[in-house]
């Protein structure tokens, strides 16, 4: 029976000399869950892995393993395998680069045997095991390194972007393989990467990171649609979430500039009774209908900015305009029928109108964001 | 005012035996965005040197403002450069690198100090004006390149790969920055890149190289809509289209690579004879195909696949099915549900946006 | 399953295997520095406790300090410090401006030259002592300062040309072609830019080039005079006497080495940075 394992980080801060790469980090990774960490380069991701692997010491803060205090411990006595975006293959069979590791730990031969079959075929290298890695295709070869990880049968794996070296097809076929894989398996898995994508379309849940501080952990719809700050908005999506500042007036609407794009008098009151004057309103690029015509709108369930498209840029499959108005701009993403019925070209007025259950509202200090109305 | 404030005439360089540009020309209107485009090795960098007169061309002419400049040294041409390597005097300080070319025209102090604060403010560097160079974030190293050039007031900028290496995020924040201020700052900016997504949404016009040769010109959107040959296709969209390769035997029958098992509109049937090829490859963008259970209507092309997998990205999904050894992609908002991998589905191309190449040598045909 | 005992016994088991690291390098550095140690201690100590104590002085003196300068150990000294002084700087902005032109312009029948010049350091030393006396004797160069100066300016040339050279190699040519764009003259350039730039490596080829010149003996030995000779040559010479003393000669010593240490220790960084020749950052 294989020990379905939790991971969980307490008040993680890695300081490197005066720099603090880490600054105070807490998870809790779910044992059996596909755990993505997701952030820019240079965030700490990759040395909070190296933390929980037990290849870097926290400066402060304790690593727990299904409850097990596993901080003092080294890497070689946690247990854990690591899948990095540089495997090292040896240049022999590919049965022997998965079974080299195994050596050390004393297994009987024909246990050797069994596991390299077994994680061989989890990988659908069976049929490859007695050729030489020199001949294989780069997938092939990550799944090598895959497979030496799974035949090690460890507790916990850390994949830290594996998949970056691989083109583009390849990278989803493997990514399909390590979402069944997992689910076989039912191992813990942490995979970090820089790729939101990747994490969306792979994770059960993400902790997205901001240089040393993890800002939210949710599922990729809660990350996505609902982000706990306006980095974690501005992060996920391409191009990033809209934030717009604007003015709450105590007469029940909202100002951007000095037009009055909204006025749902439930939801501004609630915005009032905290105490906000100013409010960063949040949404989509994709989530916005532009149109032309200036006809009366419904502002209690709308909001509406006319502004003026500066830039437009294309991008083949959608197009991205910039619209300016009231001294903020915003992005709006198009699909190119929509953008040439449009016909509009640079300096043009125009109108955007969005639906106000895809507007948030985030604080204009702290970028976090405040729950209103039924979305909390 | 001449239309053409740089004419690239007929360059062809070698260096060590190697071809490294061979017979280019193009001409670049004043106040344009002109993007170099190519994979890396195509001789862009070579190509914007010997504007610059950094290095020297076998054959050819540079005409800057009309007059032919082939002898002028680099300071004399009236060009600015943002090197691929930035290279920034990392030994200074911000505000020491952007006032290097006022400090070699010998300025005043007071002239440089005003002029060198105003283009920091613009790319919003002020307040790292006093650091050293070699302390700096990849973004900000980026901007002070850019500031340094711009210091020197010349009428034609040439930037090598403004944005490589750059983190998705800060290249698209980047990109915008760049549009907004070439209308602020009214000057020639000619731009290389390899990045098929800096061409399409930065450029006026765009330049496509590859092995020092001029493939094609054009607006990003005509290069788009018509690609003179389907490896432009390839290159432009990252290998995100989807191919199918049909071929006419002598008595007008048709098949495909794909096999029998292949539904095609008679329209696009029409559209194939009428260009009376003996082979062509019918492409689609991938916003122009669909993959799903069972399409019942398809007005181009239909097959029976099997799903591969998918990419969420948050607005919308990245569906990927396979037929045999070829890979379908298709762009859509939403993701039909329980989808395994290997169940059948089936892949639709469109008739509306479905482009026509010879299939031998692979040229646009319509 | 794991239980919280095999984490135990892992942690253990990692700790000895720690402290029996540590334990091993401080006998390692202890067989090193015990020799060192020994001639400080023995610079303090009189004639009389010359061969007693190994490691402790019970009757500290300086008379071996005052004995050395009546000697002439301290204007030793300065001959040392000017001669490689004099050397180490010559020899650098030789090897600068040679160095540039090698790495940046398309010199004729470089590789052969380069080649030549780092030949010079296959040859043994000791092969060159007569002619180079014979022609410094009759220079008149014999037993000056410029003399010696010369002679060393040239020895350490080679490796200070390939040193630097690597340095300037590993700054891009961009950065000139920069700096030409902006307007600026190869001269600005020079000295404006690309040296500062390679300021730690220039570091790193000075302080190889003081070391190999402070500790030479031989050609010190042959082109210096009574008034110009170093200290290498001054040690050689201090024997046979009423038996040797020892002291006096730590005491030299002493005073010998720590110029030089000082020095190192102010350059470290950069010679380290200079041994792993990164000086340059993309």
């Amino acid at each position: 029976m294989i020990l379905l394992v939790s991971v969980k980080l307490v008040n993680i801060v890695k300081k490197f000399g005066k720099v603090e790469a880490l600054k105070g980090v807490s998870l809790h990774v779910l044992d059996g869950e596909f755990f993505s960490i997701l952030g820019p380069s240079g965030c700490g991701k990759t040395t909070l892995l190296r933390i929980i692997a037990g290849l870097e010491k926290p400066t402060e803060g304790r690593v727990y393993f299904n409850e097990h205090d596993v901080t003092d411990l080294p890497a070689e006595a946690r247990d854990v395998a690591m899948v990095f975006q540089f495997y090292a293959l040896y240049p022999t069979s590919v049965f022997n680069n998965i079974a080299l590791p195994l050596f050390s730990k004393k297994y009987s031969k024909s246990e050797v045997v069994k596991r390299v079959t077994e994680a061989a075929r989890l990988v659908g290298l069976e049929k490859l095991l007695n050729v030489h890695v020199d001949k294989l295709s780069v997938v092939d070869k990550q799944r090598v390194a895959l497979a030496r990880a799974i035949a090690r049968e460890p507790q916990i794996y850390l994949l830290d972007e594996p998949l970056t070296i691989l083109d583009p097809v390849s990278r989803v076929i493997m990514r399909s393989e390590l979402k069944r894989i997992q689910r076989e398996l039912k191992q813990t898995v942490i995979y970090v990467t820089h790729d939101q994508i990747e994490a969306l379309t792979l994770a059960d849940r993400i902790a997205v990171m901001n240089f040393g501080v993890v800002e939210q952990i949710g599922s990729p719809h809660e990350v996505y649609n609902l982000p706990a700050s306006t980095y974690v908005g501005w992060f996920l999506g391409e191009p990033g979430m809209n934030f717009v500042e604007v003015v709450v007036s105590k007469n029940g609407s909202i100002l951007l500039g000095d037009n009055v794009i909204f006025q749902n008098q439930h939801i501004i009151k609630e915005l009032v009774n905290r105490g906000l004057e100013k409010v960063l309103l949040g949404f989509r690029a994709e989530n916005i209908v532009l149109s032309r015509d200036i006809v009366l709108r419904d502002l209690s369930r709308e909001v509406v900015i006319d502004g003026v498209l500066r830039v437009v840029e294309f991008f083949g499959t959608h197009y991205v305009l910039d619209i300016e108005s009231g001294g903020s701009e915003f992005k709006v993403k198009l699909n190119p029928s929509d953008f040439n019925s449009l016909g509009l070209r640079e300096n043009d007025k125009v109108r955007a109108v969005i639906s106000f259950d895809k507007v948030l509202f985030f604080h204009p200090d702290s970028g976090k964001r405040i729950p209103v109305g039924e979305k909390v | 005012m001449r239309e053409y404030i740089l004419e690239v005439r007929n360059i062809s360089k070698r260096r060590g035996g190697k071809v490294i540009l061979d017979n280019v020309s193009f001409s670049v209107r004043r106040g344009e965005v002109f993007v170099i485009l190519g994979p890396p090795g195509s001789g862009k960098t070579t190509l914007l040197k010997i504007i610059a007169g950094l290095e020297a061309q076998d054959l050819g002419d540079i005409v800057i403002n009309g007059e032919v400049v082939n002898t002028f040294p680099p300071y004399m041409r009236n060009v600015a450069m943002v090197f691929e390597t930035l290279a920034l005097y990392t030994n200074m300080t911000v505000f020491e690198n952007i006032a290097s070319p006022l400090i070699a025209i010998k300025k005043d102090r007071e002239y440089i100090e005003k002029r060198v604060r105003e283009i920091a403010s613009l790319l919003r560097i002020e307040q790292i004006l006093d650091r050293r160079a070699d302390k700096l974030s990849g973004g900000e190293r980026q901007r002070v390149a850019i500031a340094r050039a711009l210091a020197k007031e010349a009428d034609i900028y040439l930037l090598d790969e403004p944005f490589l290496n750059l983190d998705a995020k800060i290249r698209y924040a980047l990109r915008t920055e760049f549009k907004k201020l070439k209308s602020i700052v009214g000057k020639t900016i000619i731009l290389s890149t390899s990045d098929p997504h800096d061409a399409l949404a930065l450029g006026d016009r765009v330049l496509l190289v590859n092995n020092g040769r001029v493939i094609q010109e054009g607006v990003p959107v005509n290069i788009y809509k018509a690609p003179k040959s389907i490896s432009i296709a390839r290159y432009l969209t990252g290998n995100m289209v989807n191919e199918i390769f049909v071929a006419r035997d002598s008595k007008g029958e048709i098949t495909s690579n794909i096999g029998r098992d292949i539904y095609i509109d008679p329209r696009v049937l029409d559209t194939i004879v009428k260009f009376g090829r003996s082979s062509l490859i019918l492409t689609n963008y991938i916003d122009s195909c669909i993959i799903d259970r069972h399409i019942v209507e398809c007005d181009g092309v239909k097959i029976r696949g099997s799903f591969l997998g998918y990419e969420f990205r948050g607005s919308e999904y990245l569906v990927y099915a396979r037929k045999e050894d070829f890979v379908f992609k298709s762009l859509s908002r939403k993701l039909a549900s329980d989808l395994n991998i290997g169940d059948e589905v089936d892949v639709c191309l469109t008739r509306d946006g479905m482009l026509f190449f010879d299939g031998e040598t692979g040229d646009f045909l319509g | 399953m794991k239980k919280a005992s095999t984490y135990s016994k892992a942690l253990l088991q990692y700790r000895i295997k720690r402290y029996l690291r540590f334990a091993l390098i401080l006998l390692i550095l202890i067989a090193y520095l015990i020799p060192v140690y020994e001639m400080f201690v023995l610079a303090f100590k009189s004639r009389t406790e010359m061969y007693s104590n190994y490691f402790i002085v019970a009757q500290p003196t300086l008379d071996n300090f005052k004995e050395a300068y009546e000697h002439g150990a301290y204007s030793a000294i300065l001959n040392s410090v000017i001669v490689t002084a004099g050397g180490v700087s010559i020899s650098l902005i030789l090897a600068l401006l040679a160095s540039y032109a090698f790495s940046r312009y398309p010199v004729k029948g470089k590789n052969l030259l380069m080649f030549y010049i780092l030949s010079t350091r296959m040859m043994p030393p000791i092969a060159l002592i007569i002619p180079v006396y014979i022609m410094f004797f009759n220079l008149g160069l014999k037993g000056t300062y410029g003399g010696l100066v010369l002679a060393y300016a040239m020895m350490t040339l080679p490796l200070s040309v390939w040193m630097i050279k690597s340095f300037i190699d590993d700054v891009p040519v961009d950065i000139d072609q920069a700096a030409l764009l902006d307007g600026h003259s190869t001269t600005y350039i020079l000295f404006k830019i690309v040296f500062p730039m390679i300021a730690p490596g220039i570091a790193a080829s000075a302080a190889f080039a003081a070391i190999t010149v402070w500790n030479e003996f031989l050609f010190a030995l042959l082109l210096s005079g009574i008034e110009t000779k170093p200290t290498s040559v001054l040690l050689s010479s201090i024997r046979g006497e009423r038996g040797f003393n020892w002291g006096r000669v730590a005491a030299i010593e002493v005073i010998y080495i720590l110029p030089i240490i000082a020095l190192i220790f102010w350059l470290q960084k950069y010679m380290l940075r200079g041994l792993t020749f990164g000086t340059v950052r993309k």
